[in-house]
């Protein structure tokens, strides 16, 4: 049975992921639009990720008062 | 450099599938949570700062702005033969040749570039959407401080008798550099084909 934690560290990956292969798609055709699409599709999802797995860490960290 | 960053972005995409497969687990340990701080929160988040970086860099390269059909005549325009001001520029190679667009179309002030940015933005939307104007103009007059920011001490400035007797009015605006230097992209010479044609 998977943890919270757990959880929210691969829904944490999946957002990265998302917004990293959309980089990297972009990379592949670069072109204006694509610049556009990098900064409003490709940044906000590994920001959000970045955030949900730093989240999910401190919670673990705090509940077992490793902090 | 943009080949150096596909290749970091494959490598961050792999290790951020392998977690999100696999990695569930990774909190447990003191090493795991290294790993997901690495592979989840620091690779992605250089790879993306380094990303958008290059991405504004490139977009302030001359190929970039003559990359939309709408921007082709202005590219031509830099190789009329006569005395247009974007002309001179280029063919005499008083600015970057790879930046030649950006170099006069952005305000060398604080947030300058963020605005020629965003008015970016704008232009990408409207060659999308096909509602390019027909006629392309300056959303403000040219500013004058855009022409000092290179011109104001330069020898070949500073000498010409007109720009001394109007200094004052030049730097305040009141004077407008364009009053007097009318041809910027000299159109009609491009649609005549007068080009100069380097040896």
């Amino acid at each position: 049975m998977m943890s919270s934690y757990e959880r929210s560290v691969r829904r944490a990956a999946v957002f990265v992921l998302t917004g990293l292969a959309i980089q990297l798609g972009m990379q592949l055709y670069w072109s204006p639009l694509t610049v556009v699409l990098v900064a409003v599709l490709g940044v906000p999802p590994v920001l959000i990720g970045v955030g949900l797995c730093l989240a999910a860490v401190l919670r673990y960290l705090k509940e077992r008062k490793a902090l | 450099m943009r080949e150096l960053l596909i290749i970091l972005l494959a490598v961050a995409v792999a290790a951020a599938a392998a977690i999100a497969t696999h990695g569930g687990g990774l909190t447990a340990h003191r090493a795991g949570r290294l790993v997901l701080l690495v592979g989840l929160c620091i690779l992605p988040v250089l790879i993306t700062g380094t990303g958008v970086t290059v991405g504004v860099h490139e977009s302030s390269q001359t190929t970039f702005c003559m990359s939309c059909h709408e921007m082709e005549p202005y590219g031509k325009s830099l190789f009329v033969d006569g005395n247009s001001l974007p002309a001179l520029h280029y063919q005499r190679r008083l600015i970057d040749r790879d930046t030649v667009c950006f170099s006069c179309h952005t305000d060398y002030a604080m947030f300058g570039d963020a605005k020629a940015k965003l008015n970016g933005l704008r232009h990408v939307w409207v060659h999308y959407t096909g509602q390019t104007p027909k006629k392309i103009k300056l959303y403000q007059p040219y500013p004058n401080h855009n022409c000092l920011h290179c011109h104001d001490d330069a020898r070949g400035f500073v000498e010409v008798p007109m720009h001394q007797e109007k200094k004052a009015e030049i730097a305040n605006g009141k004077q407008s550099c364009l009053g007097c230097h009318s041809v910027v992209h000299d159109m009609d010479a491009v649609k005549a084909g007068n080009f100069w044609v380097g040896e």
